[in-house]
């Protein structure tokens, strides 16, 4: 939780609460959750969903959390690249964007390496635990048909360039 | 000043159509002011009633003590740095009365005029998004420009 500006939950109570919330929220179809899991392993590892959308722009905002043991596996990865294709194809989303604690070099690399683009940097709007901090949002438009074509041929190159830039560099 | 193409050519809100469209615009101003979600104020010469124009404090984000500042003036007024003078004195009353410590403006990239009020009251420029905001069938970029109260010496 270390980059989340949210406070762990202190009680079993506050989760039961979480999840009520979060139920709502789908309902509402405000939000939308995921669980990770290993293939097989019932077990719950990790988080990935769209937090909230401005729907009238077509704009979600993606938010995701692994505990410690699985990190730096590429589970992340997987789960993202999952995520935005079910909010591109299937929401229909035209763009997705994300909220990142500056620190938090892992997952500004996640977002880099999945094409986001760093669009703003705000300084201080952000208060928590008595202090305010700053907010640094990554952002990433729908892939166009052509963009889509070319990364299925090469699944793993990534450029610096917004998605809908037909350019790649290897 | 709703109507007029000069004033709303950046701006992405629905034109009003009839009295009704304004005057229902008019009362969600004042139940955002009795909510205590918002503030505005209308703007004139000295001693002189004709509304030039308004700005306001429209989105309260409380937690934060952070608000977005918003803007308007008739045309007939342009150019005479009054808009600068009154985003001042809002400025003043959020930092000093409202105790906010930021404020936020949203605008359009292409809004020139605007961009430079605001950078004439020292607000920088903290983030530029691509094609966030879908107005009339097309996806259009927004700017958003930010002021942090000034410290306390």
């Amino acid at each position: 939780m270390k980059y989340t500006g949210k406070a762990p939950a202190k009680n079993y109570d506050e989760i039961l609460k979480y999840i009520q919330d979060q139920r709502a929220g789908q309902a509402r179809k405000k939000s939308i959750l995921w669980a990770i899991t290993l293939k097989g392993d019932p077990q719950v590892i990790g988080l990935i969903g769209y937090r909230q959308f401005t729907k009238e722009h077509f704009r979600g905002e993606v938010g995701y959390g692994l505990y410690p043991g699985h990190q730096h596996n590429g589970i992340m990865q997987e789960a993202l690249t999952a995520v935005l294709d079910y909010g591109f194809k299937t929401i229909g989303l035209h763009s997705v964007e994300a909220n990142v604690d500056k620190e938090n070099i892992a997952s500004i690399r996640l977002l880099e390496r999945n094409n986001f683009t760093r669009e703003a940097h705000f300084k201080e709007n952000y208060y928590f635990n008595g202090r305010f901090i700053d907010s640094v949002i990554y952002s990433l438009l729908a892939p166009t048909k052509t963009d889509h074509a070319e990364s299925q041929l090469h699944p793993l190159s990534h450029t610096h360039h917004r998605s809908v830039n037909t350019k790649t560099v290897h | 000043m709703r109507t007029d193409d000069r004033v709303m050519k950046y701006i992405g809100r629905p034109r009003p159509n009839s009295i009704e469209d304004i005057l229902a615009f008019i009362e969600k101003m004042r139940k955002m002011v009795a909510d205590n979600e918002g503030v505005t104020w209308a703007m004139t010469l000295k001693d002189d009633p004709k509304l030039m124009g308004h700005i306001s404090f429209h989105r309260l984000i409380k937690e934060h003590d952070r608000a977005e500042v918003g803007y308007m003036m008739h045309p007939d007024f342009y150019g005479k740095g009054i808009m600068s003078e009154a985003l001042s004195a809002v400025l003043h009353y959020g930092f000093n009365t409202m105790g906010l410590h930021s404020v936020e403006a949203i605008a359009s990239p292409l809004n020139n005029a605007s961009l430079k009020i605001l950078e004439r009251n020292g607000f920088a420029r903290e983030g530029y998004f691509k094609e966030n905001f879908l107005w009339e069938g097309q996806y259009l970029d927004s700017v958003v420009y930010s002021l942090l109260a000034p410290k306390k010496n």
